[in-house]
């Protein structure tokens, strides 16, 4: 299961990252911009994706009430991270400051390990459920 | 370990790959101007406040 949720943390965080090889005729600086956007947008995706299937799951009946609080805690702490995150993405869009990547690139590595133990608190909810 | 528990985990990792390798296989494919471009689209759409986990459960 660690192993597993680990897995789900790598994949979290590796976005949908452009590699400069592939795309030789994309600038490093514009690469490392738009890597870094696409994470952030993907994080907020992630973020809808797993909530909207949370409700779905508790309307049929695969988890309780108690399982949704619970998951909505790590949730709320996960949308402030993301809406700091959201923030500082669209100040690097305009102004290219070299500080904002490392900052940037924190808060998506905290969602990402917010995501890995909900995924991984979920998909225990949901077996306890089924068995 | 529950062998449940890891179906779910495996099929939440199989829906980050597929997604991720389709967004992948799009932005390699971008010119310099484009992605830019993809760059300023992406910050503006991001939204300042997210709805909560509450509200995406339980669309209106």
């Amino acid at each position: 299961m660690k192993r597993l949720s680990i897995m789900l943390l790598a994949l979290t965080l590796s976005g949908c990252a452009v590699q400069h090889s592939q795309a030789p005729q994309i600038t490093a600086q514009t690469t490392l911009q738009l890597n870094l956007a696409s994470q952030v947008q993907q994080a907020n995706k992630d973020y809808a994706t797993f909530f909207t299937d949370v409700g779905n799951a508790q309307r049929a009946g695969q988890m309780t009430a108690a399982d949704v609080i619970l998951l909505n805690v790590a949730g709320d702490k996960l949308k402030g991270l993301l809406e700091k995150a959201n923030a500082l993405e669209r100040t690097y869009a305009q102004n290219s400051d070299a500080t904002l990547p490392a900052q940037i690139s924190a808060l998506v590595v905290e969602a990402a390990q917010i995501y890995a133990s909900m995924y991984g608190q979920r998909a225990t909810m949901l077996a306890r459920k089924v068995n | 370990m529950d062998p449940s528990a890891i179906i779910w985990l495996v099929t939440e990792a199989v829906k980050l790959v597929v997604a991720r390798v389709a967004a992948k296989g799009l932005l390699n494919n971008l010119t310099q101007a484009q992605a830019e471009a993809e760059i300023q689209t992406i910050a503006a759409s991001l939204p300042a406040v997210l709805p909560a986990p509450t509200d995406l459960e339980n669309p209106v």
